[in-house]
């Protein structure tokens, strides 16, 4: 890979470090648009239309560890192993579907 | 606008994943021909932006937050939505499985709405508008209008669904999604603006026949 490849990599993970660094301090708490309008139309915070069962649990549930979620620091750790996992596979993926 | 696990009944979920599974046979068949040792590192640092960026809720009036979206931005880099389906489809799929942050059954009709809907409304949009209002304000309506109508599309899937009405769920969904898109449209410009000046080489835009793109408006 060339340097300015490899340029772009490094920029590239310094903004998601930096972002990953601030979420846990300063992203908004607040529902999301799809959470909102649920709530708005009633719906309970546990609601499922049915059971799902089958599904694997988080390692980082809501972006934070499982045993402690309220750890900003641990929640930066897990989004930094968010992005680099991110990155790998997008890489791996591309790599390989263009082969 | 992650769908979490239990908001789509099963079989619709499938219905979703048959439209995933057609979306990735054209986008491994774009990638072929399209991706090359530049646009391979491209479009893996799309991804690993698209999810830091996801976890940076913003505050939107209403007590509510959004966070920027990315599919007209891949979309626009690329000249091409299949790049977006790719891209989302690896984000999603990370954030379903790690994170519990949209569903592992809702990663079809997730992927449709984000990536297929936003991408494909965002490109569309900005090869529309690009001739007549210029390159950064028509990426920024395309932005701000995939948004709008992913979260349209998100609020009719939910009614299909049962999950919430449409008469409510799409006045809420199209309300929140009206001001989450600014922002959509305010970070889109910004990287487009940033890779036009750092790196020009990596857009479609600079590659493609300018008069191609202008031709389609």
């Amino acid at each position: 890979m060339d340097n300015k490849n490899l340029a772009l990599i490094g920029v590239a993970i310094l903004i998601c470090v930096i972002i990953c660094v601030l979420s846990p301090y300063i992203a908004s708490g607040d529902p999301d648009g799809l959470e909102k309008s649920a709530e708005d139309a009633g719906v309970p915070e546990d609601f499922s239309i049915e059971e799902i069962n089958g599904i694997p649990e988080a390692i980082f549930p809501d972006y934070a560890f499982a045993s402690a979620p309220d750890n900003q620091v641990l929640q930066i750790v897990a989004l930094v192993v968010g992005v680099i996992v991110t990155l790998l596979v997008g890489y791996g993926v591309a790599y390989i579907v263009k082969k | 606008m992650h769908i979490p696990d239990g908001f789509i009944p099963i079989w619709q979920c499938l219905i979703y994943y048959v439209i995933l599974i057609v979306a990735l046979y054209f986008s491994v068949k774009w990638a072929r021909s399209n991706l090359d040792e530049k646009r391979i590192p491209l479009l893996a640092v799309l991804a690993a932006g698209i999810f830091a960026i996801m976890s940076m809720n913003m505050p939107i009036p209403f007590g509510t937050s959004g966070h920027m979206v990315g599919g007209a931005l891949v979309a626009i880099v690329f000249l091409a939505p299949e790049a977006a389906v790719l891209v989302f489809t690896v984000v999603l799929l990370i954030q379903a499985l790690i994170f519990a942050d949209g569903g592992i059954t809702a990663l079809g009709a997730n992927v449709l709405n984000m990536a297929i809907i936003g991408g494909g409304v965002g490109l569309y949009t900005f090869k529309g508008l690009n001739g007549i209002i210029g390159k950064y304000p028509a990426a920024g309506v395309a932005a701000w209008l995939a948004t709008v109508i992913a979260a349209l599309a998100c609020a009719i899937e939910m009614a299909i669904a049962g999950t919430f009405p449409a008469n409510v769920g799409i006045p809420s969904m199209v309300l929140y999604h009206f001001f989450i898109g600014i922002i959509e449209a305010v970070l889109t410009v910004i990287v487009l603006v940033a890779l036009d000046k750092f790196r020009p080489d990596l857009l479609a835009w600079n590659k493609e026949d300018v008069k191609e793109i202008e031709g389609d408006a």
